[in-house]
């Protein structure tokens, strides 16, 4: 099955595969009955005689403790939890899931509301904004234990994946570690940046991650968050003994924008909004800008980057632009651009 | 007799380990085409899985891949015991829930939420963690519409609603054959047959009021009306970033020529307002689409 590329001391032999081992750790201890030696564990998966057979070679107690030790840390992050639980009767460690931190506790569904719930969030599975689509994905499994169930199964989800530089930005930010980023802005530039991230949001689909600058320091730079486009990031890294603390008073909805709002200028624009559009203006921009009631209607007040493309916007919701000149001026050429060509 | 087995990826392992969690109480079949189709996954990747759970002995060696109803599956006997509990969610899957139900609208102190969250949710996230996610400012009733939704999808029965669509002077009642909800940059959709005209249309599920179960309605396969369907074409491609387009579909793309797109117009100002929005720089193949156009931004100037 090819040859291993793992260092010498590793609990490695010829083609066995770290996944299927700790899947089949994981087997053993969800079916024990009991907390298992190391012993126990090491006859079962590390030289098992079945594998044995088929030419892998056998592990000495002190390489297959090791491969335990990496294995049951690898098993977190698949949400099973084993603990050491004290020594057996000849001195050796005894091992067993700890049940509160991997197991359920209490029912949180009906099996039918769990379904409901699957179904109802297979739509984010092919949504490109939602930043955590291979975790929802195993999530849905866990909470609906009859997921595939034959009446849903005309109901697919998306085979998308999330990409490389996505999940690895997406376990930075869960574990509050720094990455280190390469990254192209509108100009064209790469840059190498190191940074803490704080929070996703999407925006038309484009998935965005604000972070804040790390220094030399190692520390947070005050006041330095910046939003980053994730498909503009070619390359990102963990500094994996680099953590931050999230800022005090950080909230993400005060770095989501709408289109017209990203860049460098800020112009504060005023539009008059219909009475019967105001709800759905509010929830198109994410509630930002205020709304004052005014003859007519209500005005709505916001800052924007680009007069020319919140004039479109404007037109697009059927909103009237009122100050400034600019705006006023970009509204009426783009609708003169419609009758004219 | 053991297998040497398929090669997996990390990913796959979780999967794997997931399943093996799953199934633990579970003493019915797996049935392969479900486990593709719910799972996104292939069916070479579908076929691994389930051969490693045989190597792993999850299932019983006496047992081999059957034909269930016509479908390929495998039968699991009641082997495997997890004392009776479930896995609890990792800590990104606990986060992935709650991103899931803040889009639904799921406001923090929902008690469909607080049940999950309660119950699943690895200790390892804290409240600042779910701070964190950007809150969609959707109507909170979308998460119920969506449970009815999905509910009369899994039991295969129709629904009725009032519902005022972008060109209905006012709420009527609709009565369709759902196929699938949709969401797109925070708007819900169910997509659904309608029972009156046979067509497929889109419900944007805040807008429902009143759903309830129609069991009158007999399952349908929807029909596209190609005469809704308005041909496009984006000289300015930014315009598809700037604005939404639900259901835009593009054709193609070329560097130059622009995007050559198409999208369903049911009448009304919606697509007529994103069209003027574009100025010029789009150009409409309908022509009484583009006179509609013209004429909103005539009316708009004054």
């Amino acid at each position: 099955m090819g040859v291993s590329r793992q260092k010498a001391g590793q609990a490695a032999s010829s083609g066995e595969r770290p996944e299927f081992r700790r899947a089949h750790l994981a087997t053993l201890f969800l079916q024990a009955t009991r907390p298992l030696s190391t012993a126990d564990i090491v006859d079962q998966v590390y030289n098992n005689p079945a594998n044995l057979e088929l030419g892998r070679a056998e592990l000495s107690l002190d390489s297959a403790r090791k491969a335990l030790k990496r294995d049951i840390d690898a098993l977190k992050a698949t949400g099973i939890v084993v603990e050491a639980v004290g020594k057996s009767d000849d001195g050796q460690s005894l091992w067993q899931v700890d049940r509160e931190l991997s197991f359920t506790q209490g029912v949180a569904l009906s099996e039918e509301d769990a379904i409901f719930l699957d179904i109802a969030c297979l739509p984010l599975l092919d949504d490109p904004g939602f930043p955590e689509r291979d975790e929802l994905r195993l999530a849905l499994a866990k909470i609906d234990r009859v997921f595939d169930a034959a009446a849903t199964d005309s109901l697919t989800a998306s085979a998308r994946r999330d990409s490389d530089v996505l999940s690895t930005v997406r376990d930075a930010l869960l574990t509050r570690t720094v990455l280190d980023i390469a990254y192209t802005p509108r100009d064209g530039k790469l840059r190498q940046r190191r940074v803490a991230p704080l929070a996703f949001f999407d925006l038309r689909s484009v998935l965005y991650v604000v972070c804040a600058i790390v220094g030399d320091d190692g520390e947070l730079v005050p006041q330095s968050e910046r939003t980053f486009r994730i498909d503009r990031i070619s390359s990102a890294r963990k500094a994996e003994r680099l953590h931050y603390d999230m800022p005090a008073g950080f909230d993400v909805n005060d770095f989501r924008k709408l289109p017209f709002q990203i860049g460098d200028d800020e112009l504060s624009c005023s539009f008059l909004v219909p009475d019967d559009l105001a709800g759905a203006v509010s929830a198109a921009s994410y509630g930002k800008g205020t709304l004052s009631p005014a003859e007519g209607g209500m005005v709505w007040t916001i800052d924007a980057a680009s007069v020319d493309d919140a004039a479109a916007w404007a037109i697009a919701y059927g909103i009237r632009p009122l100050e400034p000149k600019a705006l006023v001026d970009a509204w009426r050429a783009r609708l003169e651009e419609v009758l004219h060509g | 007799m053991a297998k040497a087995g398929r090669p997996l990826s990390t990913e796959q392992t979780r999967l794997l380990v997931t399943l093996i969690g799953v199934l633990a109480n579970r003493g019915d079949a797996v049935v392969l085409s479900s486990l593709i189709a719910r799972l996104g996954i292939s069916e070479d990747e579908a076929r691994s899985i389930i051969d490693t759970l045989v190597n792993l002995g999850a299932i019983s060696p006496s047992f081999s891949i059957a034909e269930l109803e016509g479908t390929e599956g495998v039968s699991i006997p009641k082997t495997m015991h997890s004392h009776g509990k479930s896995l609890r969610l990792t800590p990104g899957e606990t986060v992935a829930i709650d991103s899931a139900l803040k889009r639904l609208g799921m406001f923090d102190d929902d008690p469909l939420r607080t049940s999950i969250l309660g119950a699943l949710a690895s200790p390892a996230v804290d409240e600042q963690d779910f701070r964190r996610m950007a809150h969609q400012l959707a109507n909170p009733d979308v998460a119920r519409r969506a449970m009815q939704c999905s509910q009369a999808l899994f039991y295969g029965t129709g629904l009725r609603f009032s519902y005022q669509g972008s060109s209905d002077a006012e709420p009527r009642l609709r009565r369709v054959s759902p196929f699938s909800l949709k969401e797109d940059e925070g708007i819900w959709y169910l997509e659904a047959t309608d029972s009156e005209t046979g067509l497929h249309r889109s419900f944007r599920l805040d807008r429902m009021d009143g759903i309830e179960e129609d069991f009158d309605i007999e399952p349908a396969e929807p029909v596209e009306d190609p005469e809704r369907m308005v041909e496009l074409v984006f000289c300015d491609p930014k315009m598809l970033e700037l604005l939404e387009w639900p259901r835009l579909e593009v054709l193609d793309s070329t560097d130059g020529q622009g995007v050559r797109a198409r999208i369903p117009y049911y009448g009304g100002p919606w697509l007529v307002r994103r069209l003027a929005a574009c100025g010029g720089t789009v150009k409409i193949a309908d022509a009484d689409l583009a006179e509609a156009v013209r004429a909103y931004a005539r009316e708009q100037l004054g």
